[in-house]
């Protein structure tokens, strides 16, 4: 079956959802800073009254050096590399697979599409089929696996990184859209886990923006 | 004939500054030591195609169009399959490169206030000296496209606003890591230079029949 689930129904423009993932990493890189901040400046912060400035052009995101309205010097703060930042960013993609799947087998169970699936195959071809194609509007382009609970995902052309080019050249692209592929790794992991299959994902940019998504999960069928 | 092709953005800083060598071998650098004066002041509409050959054959004979008639280097000119010829984000705060928007800020202002309709609104599209013609397109968030030609070319304004709606959008906007504000100041502000947008846009121009 090839089609959102969704139907017709355009529930989210494609355009604000690019934009609005984009915002994905430098939101969580900076969250990451405040709470430092917040942590070391635990005793003035408590008597320091919290004050709501409107964003203006030159008002500071955060407390990265040159993190202003529009601008991408917080790509280049250390916390891109922490773990509370990648775990934040693959959380946000799991919480969203948890929720996406519940309401896509709603949609397909009105429509007959999906009623309950048989093995783990299955699973994975409905994150293929139909988790791909209302998030990104188009499918996997790649599904293989070993029988033996591994399985590999292919998307040629991944969308959320395909449009990513770093003035610093093509290492910088790659290193910076490594951090993006976390979320979907935790679409995929909320997915798959709620049908209750638990599983471990990763992902590699092959040939950019090639990305492949390895599955790990413990059911060996 | 295109010779430059320029973004300014709304705080009147110049974002993005390519200019192409047409008939002359490939400049991949120049040295900024051999500036010369008297280029780099220049006319406004920087023509200087008779300007004096390069003394020392370190070649800046450009001219702030980016309109390079003849070049005494030889060497590395292997301009048809490498890189395009020319100059990219090198003149963009360059004294010809505001004069250019000066003329532009000054002809689109008075432009708006031709006319005696006030519901027809006059936009500035493109003004023309005796060998030069300069295309400009505004966006409605104060971007502004530039193109320089020869007087050959009749109208780009197609061109141009498919520069903003395909190639600025899908590579800038749509690019997590460009900036979209380029900061306020006039001496230390961001511009374009991510890999995909100049050589997207090159290869567009130069595909362009009227680029030769």
């Amino acid at each position: 079956m090839s089609g959102d689930l969704l139907g017709d129904k355009k529930l989210v423009n494609a355009a604000c959802l690019d934009l609005f993932l984009q915002e994905l990493v430098p939101t969580s890189i900076r969250v990451s800073q405040n709470l430092n901040d917040s942590a070391t400046s635990s005793q003035s912060s408590t008597s320091k009254e919290e004050s709501v400035e409107p964003t203006l052009i030159d008002l500071q995101l955060s407390t990265i050096k040159g993190d202003l309205p529009g601008g991408v010097e917080v790509f280049e703060s250390s916390l891109i590399f922490s773990d509370d930042v990648t775990v934040r960013i693959e959380t946000y993609g799991f919480n969203l697979g948890m929720r996406l799947a519940e309401l896509l087998m709603f949609h397909g169970a009105q429509s007959n599409t999906y009623n309950k699936f048989v093995d783990v195959l299955e699973i994975l071809k409905f994150v293929c089929r139909d988790v791909w194609w209302s998030l990104y509007g188009k499918e996997m382009d790649n599904l293989r696996t070993n029988h033996r609970g591994t399985f590999v995902l292919v998307d040629s052309n991944y969308k959320l990184i395909s449009r990513i080019n770093s003035a610093k050249g093509f290492s910088d692209t790659l290193t910076k859209s490594k951090i993006y592929l976390w979320f979907p790794c935790g679409v995929i992991r909320g997915i798959v886990l709620s049908f209750g299959i638990d599983c471990d994902v990763s992902a590699e940019i092959t040939k950019f923006p090639a990305v492949t998504f390895n599955i790990k999960t413990t059911i060996n069928n | 004939m295109i010779y430059s092709f320029s973004i300014f953005d709304r705080h009147c800083n110049c974002i993005y500054n390519r200019r192409y060598i047409h008939d002359g071998p490939l400049l991949t650098q120049s040295k900024p030591s051999s500036v010369n004066l008297k280029n780099s002041i220049g006319d406004p509409l920087g023509v200087s195609i008779t300007s004096l050959p390069p003394d020392n054959g370190s070649g800046d004979n450009f001219s702030p169009l980016g309109i390079t008639t003849k070049s005494k280097e030889s060497g590395s000119s292997s301009a048809i399959n490498g890189p395009i010829p020319g100059y990219i984000n090198k003149y963009n705060d360059s004294n010809a490169s505001k004069l250019l928007f000066g003329i532009m800020y000054s002809l689109k202002n008075i432009t708006a206030k031709l006319g005696d309709l006030a519901s027809l609104f006059n936009t500035l599209k493109s003004f023309s000296t005796e060998n030069f013609r300069v295309h400009f397109m505004e966006s409605a968030t104060g971007l502004k496209f530039v193109l320089a030609t020869d007087n050959e070319v009749d109208n780009l304004q197609h061109i141009l606003k498919e520069l903003y709606t395909n190639y600025y959008l899908n590579h800038v906007v749509y690019n997590a890591l460009s900036p979209v504000e380029f900061g306020t100041d006039a001496n230390e502000h961001g511009k374009i230079s991510n890999s995909d947008f100049i050589n997207a846009t090159d290869s567009f121009l130069t595909s362009l029949s009227v680029f030769k």
